[in-house]
């Protein structure tokens, strides 16, 4: 081996978006994913671990360790977002039950320990609530030493929320959370829905994808039919008037396609200079109109040194390109057919 | 043979010398099964906390349990400690030797999600700390709440004044998250806080009393003592920071120099003998903001349309729980 | 001019030298019927504001229009000024004789009210946090009725705020009041730093002001003296360090914010608007952010109008021309 390999852990909730995302990481052999823990969010946590065990499986690395943890957010009850992953998570296409078992531990006390015994600091890639960054580092003073950065899927800066006006679904589920993750002392990535509003998935890419016929693409190709297709989003007003709004009314932003936000964020992963970003303090509003809204203090207003890099702009279809590119190309060793 | 079963017992603490003094009761009784000693944050340092554990379970011969330690801050806000009562060290600054025996390994909430899991009845927590731990093990394991009995909990105020603010008690006021979490869990929780703990004094002649006895115990709870007793005094400053109130903590809830009290005793007195206090089923909420977080508000009108979730004490025996705890310090022995 | 066509309104104002700069404009607009100027806690002190108002009017030989001063403090918070931008005195600390006249007897919402109700269509054109107002409505459940509508220097929807990282200075004084006026009922019309921070107002157009030298245009030079060269604030972190300067003067100019929101009064041809649900967050980080439902997740019916752009150029040159051809009488 020539390169020394980053060391990432996948905190998820697949997740129809987080299981593209997931595969693209494991498309490129850069990376040395430790574990992927799974929390809730797009489905209950149940629902999230079955289908973390599904993906692993279609991308035959069942090597790597599957950790269920976090179940509800630290305050409240967790709501999910069936409306537009499906009930099942996975866009409700009838896949099998994994052969595979997750392995035993808790997410979080996991994620401390590969932390630890990696080598070089972690990098964590969190699509989902950040509930489980958020008890690894309540459970584990010395846990953030070991971090070297959380890219999060999550905020809205200049763009409005997508779980409420102000805020985006991973913070909204989880406020608390995220509020004690960016207050940590780690360093945040924000890969939130200014630039996940800028990067679609065209129309004319699930095309090449659906050519292609590999075991991969299949699978994406069959789970992501309801979110192309189905998903709709019930809006009622005060005086019960009902909206129902698809996918392109929906996300104006992603017209002639898709936008798979966990994807976007996924990108910085693999190539960070897609990117614009800004070094700012952002801080989490926890009990406000738009819980788990990020605040970032633009003009150092609150004398904070910046814990975030913020991403306000990217190259949205160079990342698309590569990623049609990197899912043809993959063709993994032993993987099952879904 | 044994025919009485033994409680299987958790006992969540952040020793503090009153915590100090209900361990040593609950090892002097033969009616619980201590499993576990988990190690919170609060009335100082979590490594401070889990050697005075250490120094109690050395002083009761009883290193066989294991101390594990926990949640090094509270859930959501910075930490604040007790100091000013329970000295530097958390046992009075009487100068006791560091422990031989170290913390076992592992984190405080998965263990005891792990021992409540493995124990055949439910277990009973005696949460004698801000109850960041407990909260951690319920937001591990969905499954964790099943397998606990109840909750007994030092901590919250109800028709009584806070002791940390106007409104809130330390326990809950450290934690309001943690307690929160808690209370809404399913889990039973018993309430046995300022409302019992202020009407119950340990008066000179009882400490006297124990320390007359010339046992090990004796004289660990009686040096640990002298510094409540003689010297705590919480400094209240207004927002200029000049000193406006000092209060000594041998005159706090109106005892007038006549003793002390020791807050986790009256709430362990619980299990040692519920007959002491008088109870009520009620719902019970935590504030989490506001101006006073961590109060307790319990709904004694049924407003809120929700089943109890609490048994609140508000009435207790103090002088029989004080006699016993008397009694059954002079004759611990170990 | 035919009286009955002019066009209603009370300022609500705090000044300031933007209110004053703003006032000034108006006033030289003989298509308003200024009915009153009813002062609110802000800039500087309540009565510290009260004697900048009057003082404005006597440049302005127009001592006839009453003010009516208003509450001392925000509903429910502490008094915040911001005297670093306007000078202790508000007016740039400019040395401004003490008016002649006096502020006329009466409680500025209850006067607002009951001038609002005389005339049944009133415009409010609100240049300081909304405590006012916002007991108006709470005084007279008919308000809502009599007032066509609130055009409010206030609010920061895409760009960051200026008194917290999120929220603008009038909601964050009395972000409850702003809660109040926007819940009301009355069509707010919400002119804040979105185009507020697009408008510069440059050295050359006070060039112009310098050579008609006219008694107005003398007493805004004077008073713009302070913010156009001193005001600055600097923020610092806990060991010193600088994390932000605000300065509201640049190498490109001033901004006089309230300037901007009276345009609207002036011109609503200059600005882009859309028509938005807008609340205002009383708690969390930023309490006094405005909240704007874009996408209609809360289910309301619009009840601003969200001004998102504007010519900056073409009012700037308006306010140069209007104020450098007033000659008060």
């Amino acid at each position: 081996m020539t390169e020394e390999k980053i060391p990432v852990i996948i905190d998820t909730d697949p997740g129809d978006d987080d299981a593209v995302a997931i595969l693209w990481v494991l498309a490129n052999p850069r990376f040395d994913v430790k574990a992927c823990t799974v929390g809730y969010g797009n489905a209950g946590a149940e629902k999230c671990v079955c289908n973390m065990l599904r993906i692993l499986e279609v991308a035959g690395r069942t090597d790597i360790p599957v950790y269920a943890g976090a179940h509800r957010p630290l305050l409240g009850r967790a709501e999910n977002a069936a409306w537009i992953h499906g009930e099942d998570g996975l866009g409700d296409a009838g896949f099998p039950l994994p052969d595979t078992q997750p392995a035993p531990g808790y997410a979080p006390v996991e994620m401390i320990r590969h932390a630890k015994e990696s080598k070089e600091p972690v990098t964590l890639l969190c699509l989902s609530p950040v509930t489980n960054v958020a008890l690894a580092y309540l459970l584990d003073p010395t846990f953030k030493n070991h971090v070297r950065e959380v890219l999060i899927m999550g905020g809205a800066v200049r763009v409005p929320g997508n779980a409420s006006p102000g805020a985006s679904a991973n913070l909204k589920n989880d406020p608390w959370a995220a509020q004690i993750v960016y207050r940590s002392g780690m360093r945040v990535v924000q890969l939130g829905l200014d630039t996940c509003n800028k990067m679609t998935e065209l129309d004319e890419d699930w095309a090449v994808l659906e050519a292609a016929q590999t075991q991969v693409t299949d699978f994406i190709i069959r789970m992501l039919r309801f979110r192309r297709e189905q998903a709709v989003r019930v809006i009622t007003d005060q005086a019960g008037n009902v909206r129902r709004l698809s996918q392109a009314e929906e996300m104006p932003d992603h017209a002639g396609g898709i936008g798979l936000n966990d994807v976007a964020a996924t990108a910085y992963l693999i190539e960070p200079d897609w990117f614009k970003t800004r070094e700012v303090y952002v801080d989490i509003d926890a009990d406000s109109l738009c819980p788990g809204r990020t605040v970032p203090d633009m003009h150092g207003l609150w004398g904070k040194a910046p814990n975030t890099r913020l991403a306000y702009d990217v190259d949205g279809r160079a990342a698309v390109e590569r990623l049609v590119r990197d899912l043809i190309a993959f063709h993994p060793v032993g993987s099952r057919v879904y | 043979m044994d025919t009485i079963k033994k409680i299987p017992l958790i006992i969540d603490t952040d020793p503090g010398d009153d915590d100090a003094v209900s361990i040593l009761w609950a090892l002097s009784c033969d009616k619980f099964d201590v499993k576990a000693l988990t190690i919170a944050n609060g009335n100082v340092g979590l490594d401070k906390c889990a050697i005075n554990a250490l120094r109690t379970l050395e002083v009761s011969k009883r290193i066989d349990i294991p101390v594990y330690k926990g949640a090094w801050k509270p859930i959501m806000i910075p930490a604040q400690d007790a100091s000013w009562i329970h000295g530097e060290d958390g046992l009075g600054d009487a100068g006791f030797p560091l422990p031989q025996t170290p913390a076992t390994p592992g984190y405080a909430p998965v263990e005891m999600v792990r021992i409540a899991k493995e124990s055949p009845e439910p277990i009973t927590i005696l949460a004698l700390a801000p109850i960041t731990n407990v909260a951690l093990a319920i937001l591990l394991d969905a499954d964790f709440k099943n397998h606990v009995k109840e909750v007994v909990f030092m901590g919250g105020a109800v028709a009584v004044p806070g002791n940390t603010s106007p409104g809130a008690s330390f326990n809950v006021a450290a934690d309001p998250h943690a307690a929160s979490i808690v209370y809404n869990s399913g889990i039973p929780v018993v309430q046995v806080g300022l409302d019992a703990c202020d009407q119950v004094t340990q008066r000179w002649e009882d400490l006297d009393e124990i320390g007359q006895a010339g046992t090990a115990v004796a004289d660990f709870v009686v040096r640990m003592m002298e510094f409540r007793r003689d010297k705590a005094v919480k400094i209240i400053k207004n927002e200029k920071g000049e000193v406006v109130a000092c209060m000594a903590a041998n005159e706090e809830a109106g005892r007038g120099k006549t003793g002390i009290g020791l807050n986790d005793l009256t709430t362990t007195a619980y299990l040692v003998n519920p007959g002491w206090f008088k109870v009520r089923e009620v719902a019970m909420d935590i504030e989490t903001g506001g101006l006073t977080p961590g109060r307790t508000t319990a709904d004694f009108h049924g407003l809120w349309g929700r089943k109890p979730n609490c048994t609140f004490a508000y009435g207790v025996d103090g002088p029989a729980l004080v006699r016993r705890w008397v009694e059954d310090m002079k004759a611990f022995r170990p | 001019m035919n009286e009955n066509k002019r066009r209603a309104i009370i300022i609500d104002t705090d000044p300031g030298v933007d209110d004053a700069a703003s006032l000034f404009w108006v006033l030289t607009n003989p298509q308003f019927d200024i009915k009153a100027i009813t002062i609110a806690n802000g800039n500087v002190s309540l009565d510290q504001c009260a004697i900048n108002a009057l003082k404005i009017l006597e440049a302005a030989g127009q001592s006839h229009i009453p003010v009516y001063i208003g509450a001392p403090d925000p509903l429910l918070r502490p008094t915040v000024d911001a005297a670093w931008v306007h000078g202790n005195d508000g007016l740039g600390d400019a040395g401004f004789p003490t008016p002649r006249v006096l502020a006329t007897p009466g409680y500025a919402p209850a006067e607002m009210a009951r001038i609002a109700a005389e005339c049944g269509d009133i415009t409010i054109l609100a240049l300081a946090p909304l405590t006012n107002v916002a007991l108006a409505v709470r005084l007279d459940p008919d308000f809502k009725k009599h007032v066509k509508e609130i055009l409010f220097m206030g609010g920061a929807v895409r760009v960051p705020g200026n008194e917290s990282p999120a929220a603008s200075f009038n909601p964050a004084v009395d972000p409850d009041a702003a809660r109040i006026v926007y819940r009301s009922g009355i069509p707010v019309v919400q002119l804040g730093l979105d185009v507020c921070d697009k408008v510069r107002e440059m050295p050359e157009d006070f060039e112009k002001l310098a050579a008609a030298h006219t008694p107005v245009t003398d007493f805004i030079l004077r008073m713009l003296a302070f913010i156009r060269s001193k005001a600055r604030r600097v923020y610092t972190d806990e060991s010193g360090q600088v994390t932000g300067v605000d300065a509201v003067q640049d190498s490109a100019g001033v901004g006089l914010n309230d300037l901007t929101a009276t345009a609207y009064l002036i011109e609503p041809g200059w600005f882009k608007t859309r028509a938005l649900y807008i609340d205002i967050d009383t708690a969390g980080l930023c309490p006094g952010q405005t909240v704007a439902d874009f996408r209609g997740m809360w289910g309301k019916q619009p009840n601003a109008l969200w001004a998102y752009d504007v010519d900056a150029r073409a009012l700037v040159d308006r306010w140069v021309a209007d104020i450098c051809a007033y000659r008060p009488v």
